[in-house]
């Protein structure tokens, strides 16, 4: 019997690792159609969207059933309740993806307005809190999942920067690059929701390994 | 039974913390608990089956006592009103205090503890007599002689044990007539009729099928309005149901002692933890 519900668990945490490299894998695509403003890979990432979401239902089902059959306690109750809580957040991270491949076919029939600069940081940035994320997870790191939770201040730095740099530059001086430039800030709001979401999830870590509910106390770090 | 009586101090009742035996603080209460238990050794001739324990019961709660067979739990309720006394060459060293009292004290007597610590038993064990005289023999053996009061005090226990409904129409019909779960709730107003403050249950459902179950426990949930209650349950679910506190007992050491929510999310001790995960060996 422990055998068994052990598979189940070790069955549980693998589907989340795959969900999670195929997130990794939509974001990094998303942001490749910005850059390059490729609109057939915005596509493709757009309909990507659909094994992902087939995957959050799956894992969740394993999760009932796993509470169902075997009432998990302690560290394997945490566990489950941890995993259906970022089953969520790495499913709305896709979602994100979707947006941000939505924002590349925008800006894909026009000249880039700039070189990008914060941009990439950003999204660097983020795909990092998303690795680490992931990493806490699987170790069940506590530190690890904190320096995710630490990382959100630079992630908003970025994205403000970049929304006063297009907002100065371009929205109010060159209109009829508005467009452009809204997408631009958008996509990096897209991307700080993302870091949002990699906190979540770091959070439910901790909860995990740890027992403690860190949520609106970050303070407390 | 022999009573080892090297202590001479009377227990220390100043504290309001209790530790478990690696020492950390598990609770820190204001109120003054029901019972006390301080250092309690016990042995069946030279087997040691309970080793140190230290523990509070608090008034009006619920204490689960989880472990695996022949971890001392049984033992450690039968103690808890003197039931032990009946197993021979049993030897217990240690303090047990019912409200302040010592309940080993030659002038307490096993009687009348009895009467303010009651006992369900795994099964159940009615009187082969009718369903009133169940509870009416319990309160004449008593000194209750007043037939009009034992009819109230029948009345009100079977109604406290949510049995009266079913058997009103029926009282003197026999017990054994009864069903396993309806027998069950007769010996709790049998134990209730006597007004006990503490009701001791030892796996009081361990015979039953899930409705029954699903009633005692529901029961047990009401009976702690009015009494203090400890239950022996081999079924977690059942001790993270009605419990407030769980008591974590293995080969005779009591492990781990805390509010019931703590041990089942976040025990402190692995052993605990392997046992409740289905880990444990």
């Amino acid at each position: 019997m422990y055998r068994h519900f052990e598979d189940e668990l070790e069955g549980i945490k693998s589907s989340v690792l795959k969900m999670s490299y195929h997130v990794m894998d939509q974001i990094l695509s998303a942001l490749k159609a910005l850059e390059s403003r490729d609109r057939a890979m915005a596509l493709r990432t757009i309909e990507k969207d659909a094994l992902i979401d087939e995957m959050e239902i799956i894992i969740e089902e394993k999760c009932a059933e796993l509470i169902l059959r075997h009432h998990p306690l302690a560290k394997d109750l945490r566990f489950v309740l941890a995993t259906l809580k970022l089953n969520g957040d790495l499913e709305r991270i896709a979602d994100l993806a979707v947006d941000i491949a939505q924002r590349a076919m925008e800006i894909s029939e026009y000249p880039q307005i700039k070189p990008y600069e914060d941009l990439p940081k950003l999204a660097d940035t983020v795909m990092k809190m998303l690795k680490d994320a992931v990493e806490a997870f699987t170790e069940k790191n506590y530190e690890t999942a904190k320096k995710v939770i630490l990382s959100d201040c630079e992630v908003d730095k970025l994205r403000d920067r970049i929304t006063i740099e297009l907002l100065q530059k371009y929205i109010k001086r060159e209109p009829e690059r508005a467009d452009i430039a809204l997408s631009l800030i958008l996509a990096a709001r897209h991307l700080e929701r993302i870091g949002d979401h990699c906190v979540n999830i770091a959070e439910d870590v901790i909860y995990m390994a740890s027992a403690k509910i860190v949520r609106h106390h970050h303070s407390e770090f | 039974m022999l009573r080892l009586d090297t202590n001479k101090n009377k227990p220390d009742f100043s504290s309001t913390e209790i530790r478990d035996p690696l020492n950390r603080v598990h609770i820190d209460v204001s109120q003054q608990p029901k019972i006390r238990v301080r250092n309690l050794d016990f042995y069946y001739d030279e087997n040691q089956t309970l080793k140190k324990i230290n523990m509070d019961i608090y008034e009006k709660k619920v204490t689960a006592i989880i472990g695996p067979s022949g971890c001392g739990k049984s033992t450690f309720i039968r103690i808890l009103n003197r039931m032990s006394d009946f197993a021979a060459s049993s030897k217990v060293r240690g303090e047990i205090s019912l409200e302040r009292r010592d309940i080993f004290d030659p002038e307490f007597s096993p009687v009348e503890l009895r009467k303010r610590v009651g006992m369900v038993f795994q099964k159940p064990n009615p009187f082969p007599k009718s369903i009133f005289e169940n509870i009416a023999y319990g309160l004449r053996i008593n000194g209750v002689k007043n037939s009009h009061e034992i009819e109230q005090r029948a009345v009100k226990s079977l109604k406290r044990a949510a049995l009266y409904e079913e058997v009103k129409d029926r009282l003197k019909e026999s017990a054994l007539s009864l069903s396993g779960g309806q027998q069950q709730r007769l010996c709790i107003a049998r134990c209730i009729a006597i007004e006990p403050e503490v009701i001791l249950f030892d796996e009081p459902c361990a015979s039953l099928d899930p409705i029954s179950t699903a009633k005692i426990e529901e029961l047990i949930l009401e009976l702690k309005k009015y009494y203090t209650i400890v239950i022996v349950t081999h079924n977690m679910q059942q001790a993270l149901r009605v419990s407030d506190y769980t008591a974590f007992f293995l080969m005779g050491e009591l492990i781990e002692f805390n509010e019931t929510k703590k041990v089942f999310e976040n025990p402190s001790d692995k052993r605990t933890e392997d046992y409740i995960t289905g880990r444990f060996g």
